[in-house]
C-alpha cells in the first residue's frame, strides 16, 4: 500500500498542472476570439487587447508552478523521497486548490477580459480599468495558489 | 507637491488683438478656456463650429497624405523613433508653415487623389486583363463574332464544348450536307471555337444541326471589330493605364519629399483648430471679446505681466470654487510618473488631498516585492533608464510611464538581493553544472521558500501599514475640513481596533510557530491590548451610525462595526498576492534554469542551457511584469484608495499646442 504514495502525489501534480491549464487555455482562447474582432477595427489597440487576452493565461502558470513544487518535494529531478500512502494523499490534497480554482478562475476571468476588450474597442483610453476588473477575478486564483504553495512546501515536514 | 491651487480669470481686449492674444495664450500653454456665460446687450457667441471642423479636415487630410505616403516609400526610423518625441520649431518656422499650408494641403489633395486614381487604374487593368483572356481564344477569327456570311454564304461563329478537329466537327454535323466548311479558331480541353461556312441555300438546315450538337454563339458580340483588333485595343488602353500609373507613382516619389513639411501642416491645423474650438467659447461684441478660463495660481503673476507688456486689455483674477476648478497635480519626477495610474482611477475631487507622494511610495515597495528579482530588475531599471538617457526629447507620456518602470525596476533589484533572487538561482545552478562547484549568493535577510510564513506575515504586515497609511490619509482629509471628531470616528477608532489586536496576535503560539519567533507580552499588557481593541470596537459601534437616527443609529453602527472587522480581515489577506507572485517569478526563474541544465554540463549542454535561459527569462519576464504591474494598480485602487481616496475631479487641460510632430521651441518671448 505504501508504493501508492508516490502515485497519489503524483496524480495531485498531474491535477496541478491540467486543471489549470486547460482553464487558462479555454480562457486565453475565448478572450484571443474577442481580441482578434476588436482589432479588426482598429488595428492599434492590438499590444493593449493582447494584456487582456493574456491575463486569464496566469492560473495555467501558477498550476505549473505547484507541479513543479511538488516533483521536487517528491525528489523528481534528484533522489526520489520516501511518501507514505499518507503523505501522498496529502500532497494530492494540496493540489486541489490551484487545481480547481485555476480552472474555474480562468475561464470565469476570461469573461471580464472579454468584456474590458470590448470595453477597450470603444474607449482605447481606459485601458488600467479594463486590467483592473479581471485582475480582481485573479485574486481568488492567487489565494489558492497561495495554499498550495505553502502546503506543498510543509507537507514534507510533517510525519506521516 | 500637491494640488495645485487654481485660480479663475476673466480677460477682456480689442477684437482686432484676439489672433495674437489666443496664439499668445496657446504657445503659453497655462490656461484653461472655459465657455463664457458673460452676458450683456452688446455681447454674443460667434460660432466657429465650422471653421473648427474645417481645420481639422485638413489635419486629417493631411495626416492620411503622410500615410500614404510612408506607407509606399517608408522613412528610415528606429523601431524606437517613437521615444524620439515631437521635433522643436522656432515660432518663426511656424509662420512660414502658416505661408505655406495652402501649397502643402494642394500637395497632400494631389497624394490622396493619385491614391485613389491608382486604385481605380489598377481595377481598369485587371478588368482590360480578364477581358483580353476572353478575346484570346477569338483572336484566330479576322472578322467580327457577328459576321453572318456574306450574299452567298452563310457563316456561324460559336463553340462546342471538348477538344475538336475540323474532321469530326463535319462528322457530328452530317456528312450529307455538303460543301461546308469548319475552321477551328482556338482549341483547348474545354472548348472549340469554330467558324463554319457553308452556302446560302444550306443556311437553314446548318444552323438547325448546329443547334442540335450544342453549339452555342459567343456571349456578347455587338462588335463590329474583329476580337483580334479589339484585344489590340484593350492591350493599348492597359499601357495607357499603367503609363500613367508609372506616372503618378513618379510623381508621389517626388512628394513623398514632403512628408516632414506635411506633417508640420497637419499640426498647424490642429493648432488652429483647436484656436478656433476656443473661439467658439468667447462672448464678444462688435470691437472687443471677452475669454474666461482657469489658470494655476503660480502661473499668474507671469501671465499677467507679459500679457499686459504686450497687448492692451484687462486681466481680472479671481478665487473660484473648489469643485468647479479643474484639477492639476504637482509632484517630484519621480512622483508624478503615476499621475497616469492616478488619473486611469479618476482625479482628486473636491477639496481632496493629492494622494500620489504616499501612493507612490507604497506602488513602488509592492510592485518590486511582487517581481522581486534583481536580474529582472536590473533589466527593467537598465532599459527605462537607457531610454531616458537616449532620447530626451521624449513625449511626456512616454517620459513618465520609463520613469515608473525606472522606479519599479529600482525597488524589484532591493527586493532581489534582500530575498537572493537572480534570475532565480541561475548563479548555483549554473556554477553547479558548468564550473563544478556551486556557488552562490546568500540572500540579505532570508530565502522566500525556507520561511515562506515569515515572508507572508511580513507581506500581511506591509499591508496592514498601507491600509493604516489609507486611513491616515482619511484623517488628514477630515481634519483639514474641520471636522476632527470625524476623524476620530471614521480613522482613528478603526486603527485602535486594528494594532492591539495585531500586537496581541504577534505575541501568541500560532505567531510564533509560523515565523520562529513572538513577541512576550506581560499578562497586563496583553489585557490592556484587548481592552483597547474593544475600544475602538465599541467607539465604531457607537458613532459609525452617526448619520442616522433612533435606534437605526446603533443598527447602523453594529453593521459598520462588521464591515470594519471583515474589512481588515479581507484587506489584508489581499496582499497575500504580494508573497504568491512574489515566489511565481523566482520558482518559475528557477524552474527554467533547472530545465535548461537537463543536458548536463559540456558544450551542447551549455547551448541548451543558454537558448533556454534567453526563452523562458524573457517569458517569465514578460507575463511576471505584467501580473507585477497590474495587481499594483488593484492593490492601489481597491484596497488603499477605497480607505479614504474619493476622485472625481476634472482633470486641467489648458489650451495649448497638442500637436503629434512639432513642438515650439520656446513660448513667446
Amino acid at each position: 500500500m505504501d508504493k501508492l504514495g508516490i502515485a497519489f502525489a503524483m496524480l495531485g501534480m498531474a491535477i496541478a498542472s491540467f486543471l489549470p491549464g486547460w482553464g487558462s487555455a479555454k480562457g486565453v482562447g475565448m478572450a484571443g476570439q474577442s481580441a482578434a474582432a476588436a482589432v479588426t477595427e482598429d488595428p492599434d489597440i492590438f499590444s493593449k487587447v493582447l494584456i487582456l487576452q493574456l491575463l486569464p493565461g496566469t492560473q495555467g502558470i501558477y498550476g505549473l508552478l505547484i507541479a513543479f513544487m511538488t516533483m521536487s518535494q517528491l525528489g523528481l529531478f534528484g533522489v526520489p523521497a520516501e511518501v507514505s500512502l499518507a503523505k501522498g494523499l496529502a500532497y494530492l490534497a494540496a493540489c486541489l486548490p490551484i487545481g480547481i480554482v485555476g480552472l474555474f478562475s480562468a475561464i470565469h476571468q476570461a469573461k471580464v477580459s472579454i468584456a474590458s476588450i470590448n470595453l477597450l474597442a470603444k474607449r482605447p483610453d481606459q485601458l488600467s480599468k479594463g486590467m483592473v476588473m479581471p485582475a480582481l477575478v485573479e485574486t481568488y486564483a492567487i489565494l489558492a495558489l497561495l495554499i498550495s504553495l505553502l502546503s506543498v512546501i510543509n507537507v514534507g515536514k510533517i510525519a506521516i | 507637491m500637491a494640488v495645485v491651487k487654481m485660480n479663475g480669470f476673466r480677460l477682456a481686449a480689442m477684437r482686432r488683438d484676439r489672433k495674437r492674444i489666443l496664439e499668445f495664450l496657446q504657445y503659453k500653454g497655462v490656461t484653461e478656456i472655459k465657455e463664457s456665460n458673460f452676458t450683456g446687450e452688446a455681447f454674443s457667441k460667434v460660432d466657429t463650429h465650422n471653421d473648427y471642423i474645417y481645420y481639422l479636415k485638413n489635419s486629417e487630410r493631411a495626416a492620411k497624405a503622410v500615410k500614404a505616403l510612408d506607407e509606399r516609400f517608408p522613412r528610415q526610423k528606429s523601431a524606437l523613433a517613437f521615444l524620439e518625441g515631437r521635433k522643436a520649431i522656432s515660432p518663426e518656422a511656424i509662420v512660414s508653415a502658416a505661408e505655406n499650408a495652402s501649397d502643402l494641403m494642394k500637395s497632400a489633395e494631389t497624394v490622396l487623389s493619385h491614391v485613389d486614381e491608382i486604385i481605380e487604374a489598377r481595377a481598369k487593368i485587371a478588368q482590360c486583363e480578364t477581358h483580353e483572356a476572353i478575346l484570346t481564344s477569338w483572336e484566330a477569327l479576322p472578322v467580327s463574332e457577328t459576321f453572318q456570311g456574306t450574299a452567298y454564304t452563310a457563316a456561324f461563329i460559336g463553340s462546342l464544348s471538348g477538344a475538336r478537329t475540323e474532321q469530326s466537327v463535319l462528322d457530328l454535323i452530317g456528312r450529307d450536307l455538303a460543301p461546308v466548311h469548319a475552321e477551328i479558331i482556338y482549341t483547348s480541353p474545354e472548348q472549340t471555337n469554330l467558324f463554319i461556312i457553308a452556302p446560302r441555300a444550306m443556311g437553314d438546315d446548318l444552323g438547325k444541326r448546329l443547334a442540335g450538337i450544342g453549339f452555342t454563339k459567343p456571349a456578347a458580340p455587338e462588335q463590329d471589330k474583329p476580337p483580334g483588333e479589339r484585344k489590340r485595343d484593350l492591350e493599348g488602353v492597359r499601357a495607357e493605364l499603367e503609363a500613367s500609373i508609372n506616372k503618378m507613382e513618379s510623381e508621389l516619389k517626388e512628394l513623398a519629399r514632403l512628408a516632414p513639411d506635411l506633417e508640420t501642416t497637419e499640426d498647424y491645423y490642429a493648432m488652429r483648430a483647436e484656436k478656433y474650438r476656443v473661439i467658439n467659447r468667447l462672448a464678444q461684441s462688435k470691437h472687443t471679446f471677452i475669454l474666461e478660463g482657469y489658470v494655476p495660481e503660480r502661473d499668474v503673476e507671469a501671465l499677467k505681466q507679459a500679457l499686459e507688456k504686450n497687448f492692451t486689455l484687462s486681466f481680472e483674477v479671481f478665487e473660484v470654487d473648489e469643485g468647479e476648478a479643474p484639477v492639476y497635480l504637482e509632484n517630484a519626477k519621480y512622483v508624478s510618473a503615476l499621475t497616469g495610474v492616478l488619473e486611469s482611477y479618476s482625479m482628486p475631487g473636491a477639496g481632496e488631498f493629492d494622494p500620489l507622494p504616499v501612493m507612490s511610495f507604497f506602488y513602488y515597495l509592492m510592485f518590486g516585492l511582487m517581481f522581486s528579482d534583481a536580474g529582472y530588475g536590473l533589466i527593467l531599471a537598465g532599459a527605462c533608464g537607457f531610454c531616458l538617457w537616449k532620447f530626451k526629447n521624449m513625449d511626456e507620456n512616454w517620459k513618465s510611464n520609463l520613469r515608473m518602470f525606472l522606479m519599479c525596476g529600482v525597488s524589484t533589484v532591493f527586493w532581489g538581493v534582500v530575498f537572493s533572487s537572480y534570475f532565480g538561482d541561475v548563479v548555483s545552478v549554473f556554477s553547479r553544472v558548468f564550473l563544478g562547484r556551486e556557488v552562490s549568493i546568500p540572500p540579505l535577510w532570508f530565502a522566500p521558500l525556507d520561511k515562506p510564513m515569515l515572508l507572508l506575515m511580513f507581506c500581511l504586515g506591509l499591508g496592514i501599514i498601507h491600509l493604516s497609511a489609507g486611513y491616515l490619509l482619511k484623517a488628514r482629509h477630515l481634519i483639514a475640513r474641520g471636522k476632527p471628531m470625524d476623524a476620530l470616528f471614521d480613522s482613528f477608532f478603526p486603527l485602535l481596533l486594528m494594532y492591539p489586536l495585531v500586537i496581541v496576535f504577534m505575541g501568541s503560539e500560532m505567531f510564533g510557530d509560523m515565523v520562529g519567533f513572538r513577541l512576550s507580552l506581560p499578562g497586563w499588557l496583553n489585557s490592556g491590548l484587548l481592552w483597547a481593541a474593544l475600544l475602538g470596537m465599541a467607539g465604531i459601534a457607537l458613532t459609525a451610525g452617526r448619520a442616522s437616527r433612533g435606534a437605526g443609529r446603533y443598527i447602523s453602527g453594529l453593521y459598520a462595526l462588521y464591515n470594519t472587522l471583515a474589512g481588515w480581515l479581507s484587506d489584508t489577506l489581499s496582499y497575500s498576492r504580494l508573497l504568491a507572485l512574489g515566489l511565481a517569478t523566482g520558482v518559475i526563474a528557477s524552474v527554467m534554469n533547472q530545465l535548461g541544465s537537463m543536458a548536463g554540463g559540456g558544450p551542447i549542454g551549455f547551448i541548451l542551457f543558454i537558448l533556454v535561459f534567453a526563452i523562458g527569462q524573457a517569458l517569465n519576464f514578460g507575463i511576471n511584469v505584467l501580473g507585477a504591474y497590474v495587481h499594483s494598480n488593484r492593490l492601489a485602487y481597491v484596497e488603499f484608495f477605497g480607505k479614504f481616496y474619493e476622485g472625481g475631479g476634472r482633470k486641467f487641460k489648458p489650451f495649448g499646442v497638442h500637436t503629434k510632430h512639432i513642438k515650439i521651441e520656446e513660448a513667446v518671448k
